[in-house]
């Protein structure tokens, strides 16, 4: 359930969407070789200048989530937060897709999970990155 | 540098004080401790004023600091404004500390002041989420949820790594409501129950509303001394500043898999002080949620990894106990006004230490203390802010 291409971002730079779906957008440093995310241009390892962008997190595993039942101004409960593991190396913050029961017993620890990029909240213009349960095939 | 003391310490109570402004709450904490030390106050060379949310929750961005001290009648001295989330109290202190043990003045304030109830929760939640990366807070970070599951802490993957419950939670909850009950600065004084606090609204699992800090208003100050001038200038019991320390979070890069920065800055205080958690007495930290206690625990060397919920169980950490952790209810029952909570957790520990805690007096003679204050959240992962102070008496 990707959104359209072309829809504003919630918090702008963060992801893209090719023809071949959706990246997030990290840095990498070309001198110690360290990954971060959000993207930067200063490495804060070795402070090398002019880290180039990686794309990065199509795929990773749950490390952790959260029910929220008390949601910040402008948000809707119960809604489902988590991080996430990159097989890059990093973990993230990220929301889960809203196709998502927010239950704790939709989810597991440890699970393969997907980049998707979808409204913020179901009938938003705004869109951001999520992850959601990668479908399994038999 | 030169040895600093700290002469004297104020408050005002932390509540819910509609009626009473940003000024108010500064200048009767500012005079609390200015009357606790008996110094004249013509003496106070400079001041560090600490605040994080009166920009967005009154309208007041700039000059904070002078436009609260000229209300307390304290003008001309130098006064530098401070801003480091909840951690802006004991970053306050630092400066002040600074200040004396590099000789700029012999007697500086420090003044931590917060203003939260502002008859708009919403505003005031909003102006809370500022504290945050503004990125991570448009991307619907909630904070309770942000001790259930963000790495560092995950409260909730701790209850099947560590084979915690949340009964253990709740019994933080227990011991620091306790404490709470006991301390007449203290917002929530009633002492809860386990069944309590479990049947409390859920915040964010296995958060429940009792187990996490509110929105406040409060102030507390301190008034720091040169050790070789403190005899003359005043006769309160002084307490010394045995180390202030303030580290900014480490941005986490895929090189990275552990979360130590407090484990470190602990470590590195432990070793240039010539002490050990087995020293210390009394502290007071930051349980901005309860439960994470249990985590500062570890952190700080009282216990190894997952053994929190046995010190609560043997009261080593309850008033009476071997280490006595937030007498004063800590941030979650004596309250967390943001800017205020630093400086309130020195005052404690300063009252702690001179033996006038009353009721919740945390042991006899209790010789060395510490306070940690923590703040803010980045995009990379690490909190903002850690502060660390150590007093000996």
């Amino acid at each position: 359930m990707n959104a359209v291409p072309g829809a504003p971002h919630l918090v702008p730079g963060l992801f893209e969407v090719g023809p071949d779906g959706p990246w997030l957008l990290g840095s990498r440093c070309e001198g110690c070789g360290d990954c971060v995310f959000p993207s930067r241009v200063v490495c804060p390892r070795c402070k090398r200048r002019g880290m180039a962008v990686e794309r990065l997190g199509r795929r990773g595993t749950l490390y952790s989530f959260t029910v929220c039942h008390a949601a910040p101004t402008g948000w809707r409960a119960p809604y489902l937060q988590a991080y996430v593991q990159l097989p890059e190396g990093l973990r993230l913050f990220s929301l889960v897709s809203s196709e998502v029961e927010p239950r704790a017993d939709a989810l597991e620890v440890g699970m393969a999970v997907e980049l998707v990029v979808e409204p913020v909240q179901p009938g938003d213009s705004l869109v951001t990155y999520k992850y959601r349960p990668l479908e399994q095939h038999a | 540098m030169r040895e600093v003391t700290i002469i004297g310490v104020g408050m005002h109570p932390f509540g819910k004080y509609l009626a009473k402004s940003l000024k108010d709450l500064g200048r009767h904490a500012v005079w609390a401790a200015i009357d606790d030390s008996g110094i004249d106050p013509g003496r106070i060379g400079c001041a560090y004023v600490g605040n994080s949310l009166a920009g967005l929750l009154t309208g007041q961005e700039g000059i904070r600091g002078q436009v609260i001290l000229h209300d307390a009648g304290l003008d001309e001295i130098p006064v530098v404004n401070v801003e480091n989330a909840c951690a802006s109290g004991t970053t306050a202190l630092r400066g002040a500390w600074l200040e004396v043990a590099a000789g700029t003045c012999d007697v500086a304030l420090a003044l931590g002041v917060e203003k939260m109830f502002v008859g708009d929760t919403a505003r005031s939640l909003a102006a809370l989420a500022s504290d945050s990366e503004s990125e991570l807070a448009r991307m619907g970070m909630q904070f309770t949820a942000t001790y259930a599951a963000h790495p560092k802490y995950n409260l909730r993957g701790r209850l099947t790594e560590y084979g915690w419950t949340e009964r253990d939670y709740a019994d933080v909850v227990v011991k620091n409501s306790r404490h709470g009950s006991l301390n007449p600065y203290a917002q929530h004084r009633r002492a809860l129950t386990a069944e309590e606090v479990l049947a409390a609204p859920m915040i964010a699992e296995p958060l429940t509303l009792y187990m996490c800090s509110s929105l406040g208003d409060g102030a507390a100050a301190a008034i720091v001394c040169a050790k070789d001038r403190a005899a003359e200038l005043s006769e309160s019991i002084p307490v010394t500043i045995a180390a202030a320390k303030l580290r900014s979070g480490h941005f986490f890069t895929s090189r990275d898999d552990g979360y130590s920065t407090l484990r470190d800055m602990i470590g590195q205080l432990y070793e240039e002080a010539g002490i050990g958690p087995e020293d210390i007495d009394v502290a007071e930290v930051h349980d901005a949620m309860a439960p994470v206690e249990l985590l500062v625990y570890e952190q700080i060397g009282l216990c190894g990894p997952g053994e929190g919920p046995k010190l609560i169980r043997e009261g080593t950490t309850a008033i009476g106990g071997e280490h006595v952790v937030n007498p004063s209810g800590g941030l979650t029952s004596r309250g967390h006004p943001v800017g205020a909570t630093g400086l309130g957790q020195i005052a404690e520990l300063v009252w702690q230490l001179r033996g006038q805690a009353g009721a919740r007096q945390a042991k006899e003679r209790p010789r060395t203390a510490l306070a940690h204050n923590q703040g803010g959240l980045l995009s990379s992962m690490d909190s903002a802010a850690y502060a660390l102070t150590l007093l000996k008496r």
